[in-house]
């Protein structure tokens, strides 16, 4: 047998050239398996505690707009949260927070006038808004109405803006003296416009009227003058952006990718 | 020629090669149940490759990915580090290990940003 080895014929050479080739194989070019996966990614913040959740109103731009982007918001959350998570969504006939801005305006002297506010009061109603968001006392009294829910609120931005500028572009073209491709660099004006989204969501425990947590999210969309879309489309398309990244934050998520298995 | 008998010896050696055998075996079923997403199953046989063959890398490489699917973070990364010291030029383990770090390091900025905010 010993001698076998030490001694192969032709047809033994072949195979033991094969057995090299096959281990060679086996380990320089292991076969593969491309799998699905998804990864757990914790939220932000825990809220085991709570079994209810309020929508409690937010502070837009004051500036009059296509898009009731707090009421929008409002219905896109509860919906949102009543889909994805555990928590009881409660549906209160008015935000609460409008409310009290509601009566800020009486102060002003502009209650159901409707209309325009002038620059002057639509900065009081800004402070305002702001003292309210952070009025412990004024959010744990609507905690207490509501069995102490988790209460989100917060401030939402949503304008159109002329974004028609010179842009940088590459392009390859043939050079007419040797027909070689070139690369050529320049800059072209394009007519544009674009949405943007702001989103400042408080997180406030019912219970204690406390700021668990705020987060900031800038969403932004630009198309081409030729493109007819319209504010409350793009208003969607943003929050469609958004709303993973908001559920983050008080529901665990998935990462979803792929991986190579070896064999 | 004679460099050849100890390959050849190598590959006959019945002890050592049903070792690899089986790990490869468990290697082979752990990929079939984690293609049907049955990682937990996944996980315990890429677990008993390593443990018949500690330096396989690719056993090593699947069990990091199982890890990472189960959210044992901790454990995938140690199983990818040993697979890539083990295959350094591997290019799938690499990615693996890219990709990894790339979701292990947005998991770590959000931990951190966790901090309540003070009112």
């Amino acid at each position: 047998m010993t001698n076998a080895i030490a001694r192969p014929g032709r047809s033994s050479r072949r195979t033991l050239r094969a057995v090299l080739a096959l281990s060679a194989c086996a380990a320089g070019c292991a076969s593969f398996v491309e799998v699905p996966v998804e990864t757990p990614l914790q939220s932000k913040l825990d809220v085991s505690s709570f079994r209810r959740v309020l929508i409690a109103g937010f502070v837009s731009d004051l500036v009059e707009t296509d898009v009731d982007v707090s009421s929008e918001t409002a219905r896109l959350l509860q919906n949102q949260l009543r889909s994805s998570s555990k928590l009881q969504v409660l549906d209160p006939d008015r935000p609460p927070l409008q409310v009290a801005l509601e009566k800020s305006l009486e102060t002003l002297g502009r209650a159901g006038e409707g209309g325009r506010l002038n620059r002057q009061e639509r900065d009081q109603l800004r402070l305002e808004a702001d003292r309210v968001l952070q009025d412990t006392e004024f959010w744990r009294r609507i905690g207490e109405e509501f069995q102490n829910p988790l209460i989100i609120t917060g401030k939402l931005g949503f304008e159109q803006q002329n974004r028609s500028g010179f842009t940088a572009e590459e392009r390859v073209m043939r050079d007419p003296g040797t027909g070689r491709p070139r690369l050529v660099r320049g800059n072209r004006y394009l007519e544009r416009k674009g949405f943007n989204l702001n989103a400042d969501f408080y997180f406030i425990d019912g219970k204690t009227g406390a700021l668990l947590h705020k987060e900031k999210f800038t969403e932004e969309v630009l198309y081409s003058e030729d493109q007819k879309v319209s504010a409350l489309s793009s208003y969607f398309e943003l929050m469609d952006r958004l709303l993973p990244n908001f559920m983050g934050v008080i529901s665990p998520q998935r990462i979803r990718g792929t991986r190579i298995l070896l064999q | 020629m004679p460099s050849i008998i100890p390959l050849v010896l190598l590959l006959l050696a019945p002890g050592e090669r049903s070792g690899r055998d089986q790990g490869q075996d468990e290697l082979k079923f752990g990929i079939d149940v984690a293609r049907r997403g049955l990682w937990a199953e996944a996980r315990f046989r890429f677990e008993r490759a390593v443990t018949l063959d500690p330096d396989s890398a690719p056993a090593l490489n699947n069990l990091g990915v199982a890890l990472e699917q189960q959210g044992d973070f901790k454990g995938a990364r140690a199983a990818y580090d040993k697979a890539m010291k083990l295959k350094p030029n591997d290019l799938y383990i690499q990615q693996n290990y890219d990709l990894f770090r790339e979701a292990d390091d947005k998991r770590n900025r959000k931990a951190r940003k966790k901090q309540p905010t003070n009112p």
